[in-house]
């Protein structure tokens, strides 16, 4: 039965084109774990060095941006040093390309925030996003943001198809926020 | 008053990170994904500011040499960079040296990108097999 019943919930991760999925929390620890193994898995597949770099960098901005934003995190210590962020990490790869999501819940108002954030990314071409990147490393950071908004341009400007998105609301404060990247 | 030098050691997600004042040379060098890019980089700017304070106008050479940085880092060497810029705009000698894998496009692209931001420090892209 146990046998039977995880070898489904894997078969059911390969059928969605998961090279890995991790869910839970995520600590900045695990990132750079996880990044090696997504090098180390790319480098498996004889996978072009332009396209590792594109992939790793999508994956770290990703994965910094539920460390940073998720709307469940715990810190681990006082004064606060290490925190924990729930959310969902998937590495794949359909038809030849690689894919990374990430998705964690985020406050209604964040999830307005980042939409209208992403709608307006997702109007540019490659020379705007480029322009767009440069005023942004300019500017002065938001005082609420760690770096979220060149983050995903920074992403935008990696992948080979529009980026997708999408927000389930949990309740009447909270969604679930979700970003699929293809390199 | 001479400044203090600077050295930082290498770690997997940070650079290594060398200032010499006796011979005015800044190096950074290797991989930048810190936790928290603003408490590494912080410390370091404020290392240059002082010494770029306290030599009025001694020349200084600076050598980055990376593998990657992500988009916080990005921000972190704009201000860096910022920095120089208003120094050479004063009057100081300050060349910056953008070394990169010949193969790494990505780096290539951002160094032209800091180079738009430089009118009196002199900036150089220098592909560099030596760095992987």
């Amino acid at each position: 039965m146990l046998g039977e019943d995880i070898y489904a919930f894997r078969s059911e991760l390969q059928k969605r084109d998961a090279l890995f999925a991790y869910t839970g929390f995520v600590s900045e620890d695990l990132l750079y774990a996880l990044g090696t193994a997504v090098k180390q898995q790319l480098e498996l597949k004889k996978t072009e060095g332009k396209v590792v770099r594109r992939v790793f960098s999508v994956f770290v901005e990703q994965v910094q941006n539920v460390i940073r934003y998720s709307g469940e995190q715990e810190w681990l210590t006082e004064p606060k040093t290490a925190r924990l962020s729930a959310g969902v990490i998937v590495l794949g790869q359909d038809d030849n390309r690689f894919f990374v999501i990430c998705g964690n819940a985020v406050t209604n108002e964040e999830a307005d925030g980042l939409k209208t954030r992403l709608e307006s990314i997702s109007g540019m071409d490659g020379e705007a996003l480029r322009k767009h990147y440069r005023t942004k490393l300019r500017e002065d950071p938001d005082p609420h943001s760690e770096g979220a908004t060149i983050g995903l341009l920074e992403i935008a400007r990696r992948v080979t198809q529009p980026l997708e998105y999408d927000f389930l609301e949990l309740d009447e404060n909270r969604s679930f926020f979700v970003l699929k990247a293809y390199i | 008053m001479t400044p203090n030098p600077l050295y930082i050691d290498e770690t997997p997600r940070s650079p290594r990170v060398e200032l010499d004042p006796d011979t005015g040379h800044l190096a950074l060098t290797g991989e930048s994904y810190p936790e928290d890019a603003s408490a590494f980089y912080g410390p370091i700017l404020q290392n240059v500011a002082s010494y770029l304070a306290t030599t009025i106008d001694a020349p200084l050479t600076v050598d980055m040499r990376f593998i990657y940085f992500n988009s916080s880092s990005a921000k972190a060497i704009m201000n860096l960079f910022q920095m120089l810029e208003e120094n050479a705009e004063g009057g100081r000698s300050v060349t910056v040296n953008w070394f990169y894998d010949p193969d790494d496009d990505l780096m290539a692209e951002m160094g032209e990108d800091f180079a738009e931001d430089f009118r009196h420090a002199s900036f150089y892209l220098k592909p560099d097999t030596e760095v992987a």
